[in-house]
């Protein structure tokens, strides 16, 4: 048997990947230079073999002259998973440590980096209405996919969604029911358009734009963790840049500060809840 | 060939070791912990099947009967010898190329996530012919894949003997899918496992 000896050296389809995220950027400005390799490359790897790619450069070669293509390639790069209330205990702190926090505010901005299909955005504005800051609060939630986003602003999902999706609820320490603030039918369930007034979804892409200013709050979940080390700094910097002073970071349960450059400082509100406070 | 060497009685040189268990796998690696001696540092990562529930308790429960620190991986932490990893149930896990852990919420891999085949994978892409892979029992085939990866890349694996295990299909299959180096028992996995340790440390 043939073993590779593997060292520093990257194998014939590691260093094609390495070349196509140059041209993606070079190209179209689509930048995934600084994703975290091990899951990029396993993503290639089923977007060639979901659409009949044998070769990689015949995709680059495809993805180079064809934008609608590199749409398509994008959107099948990025992961878009996500919940109501995925982990209730997050939403349990927000409730009970950062919401009497924000009732200091006349007026609430919130930024949900990579909200996918927007579930997080809606949990968010469900329990502000519940604490009596709906009013008084905007939610930005951007995502790199605009197909999550249109699929978002819809806010309609499918009911066997919907088990969890109170499940969770009822763990976050909510005084109501979930079906107070959704509409059940024809196997789907809707978001109240009350809901969804004080929510605007836009496309944003944290590795290239820039940082969105004033936030009381920044909740980015499960999105760092496609970055490595140096763009999560990156990303962390301009996270801090979008908060006030004062004001609070939540992340995802596996996600840490430990990509945090020195000179940035936060509290821990909740260490294993993930929510944090930028105090300088 | 660092196959050879190991057969011959030569000592392998590892720098992690990786293990895939469904049914069954936390009592069988209760008893691999029991029996490893103190002396083994080898960084070790355990991709168990689990109830996707948020927490496991398994990394208190398994600290229990070892010397080795027992923790669930953050995101991007570095992989260190003294350690004993379990994969934090509901995400993928993975290695990136300077050794730190990679998380994803990638689809489930044949139903399952963490997949032990793709933990299995990037473990190989890393590490080489320096990886120790071993299944244990189990009610189905992940980790199969996984270990042809394994071998590819020149890395040893160890399978848990078929008669032995609480679910054979997990070991059965990857003793199918490639040509896996030993079978045998956990007490004898535990002890190929030390071995491998002393050459860790050297
Ligand atoms: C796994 S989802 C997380 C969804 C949600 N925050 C949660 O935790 O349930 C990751 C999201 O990050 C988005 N994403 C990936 N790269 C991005 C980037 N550079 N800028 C903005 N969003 C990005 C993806 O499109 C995807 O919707």
């Amino acid at each position: 048997m043939v073993t590779v000896d593997r060292g520093e050296q990257l194998n014939e389809f590691e260093v094609e990947v390495e070349c196509l995220m140059e041209a993606l950027y070079l190209r179209w400005g689509y930048d995934f230079r600084e994703y975290s390799r091990a899951s990029l490359r396993r993503r290639v790897a089923r977007y060639m073999s979901d659409n009949h790619f044998q070769r990689l450069c015949d995709l680059q070669h495809d993805l180079i002259r064809n934008k609608k293509r590199c749409v398509h390639f994008v959107r099948g790069l990025t992961v878009n998973v996500t919940d109501m209330f995925r982990d209730p205990k997050f939403y349990r702190v927000i409730r009970e440590q950062v919401v009497p926090e924000l009732r200091s505010h006349p007026f609430i901005k919130i930024w949900h980096a990579g909200c996918s299909t927007g579930e997080e955005a809606y949990s968010m504005s469900i329990l502000l209405h519940e604490e009596g800051l709906g009013e008084r609060a905007v939610i930005y939630a951007t995502d790199i996919n605009s197909q999550v986003l249109e699929q978002a602003s819809k806010g309609v999902y499918h009911e066997k969604m919907l088990l969890a999706a109170r499940e969770n609820y009822g763990a976050t320490g909510g005084s109501n029911r979930l079906d107070d603030f959704i509409s059940v039918g024809y196997e789907r369930f809707l978001i109240d358009p009350e809901l969804k007034k004080n929510i605007v979804f836009t496309q944003h892409d944290l590795v290239t734009d820039q940082v969105f200013g004033e936030m009381q709050m920044v909740i980015c979940r499960n999105v760092l963790i496609y970055f490595r080390r140096e763009l999560q700094t990156k990303v962390l910097t301009l996270f801090h840049n979008s908060l006030d002073m004062g004001g609070f970071l939540g992340l995802g349960m596996k996600e840490s500060l430990r990509s945090l450059p020195n000179s940035i400082r936060y509290k821990a509100i909740d260490e294993s809840a993930r929510v944090f406070q930028r105090v300088d | 060939m660092n196959q050879q060497e190991c057969s011959s009685g030569l000592i392998k040189q590892v720098e992690l070791v990786v293990i895939g268990a469904s049914s069954g796998g936390l009592d069988v690696l209760i008893t691999l912990l029991q029996h490893l001696p103190r002396h083994y540092q080898i960084p070790t990562v355990a991709v168990l099947h689990q109830r996707p529930n948020r927490s496991s308790g398994v990394p208190e429960m398994l600290a229990k009967y070892t010397h080795m620190k027992v923790q669930e991986p953050e995101d991007k932490q570095g992989i260190e010898a003294g350690n004993f990893y379990v994969a934090p149930p509901n995400y993928h896990l993975l290695i990136d190329n300077d050794r730190v852990f990679s998380l994803s919420l990638d689809a489930p891999l044949n139903f399952c996530r963490p997949s032990i085949d793709m933990a299995f994978e990037s473990a190989a892409e890393v590490y080489g012919d320096k990886l120790v892979g071993c299944v244990l029992t189990g009610a189905n085939s992940d980790g199969a894949e996984g270990v042809r990866y394994i071998k590819r890349y020149g890395g040893h694996v160890l399978v848990q003997d078929p008669a032995q295990a609480t679910v054979d299909s997990m070991p059965r299959a990857a003793i199918a899918a490639a040509e896996v180096d030993e079978i045998i028992k956990i007490e004898q996995i535990a002890e190929r496992l030390s071995l491998f340790a002393e050459g860790h440390q050297a």
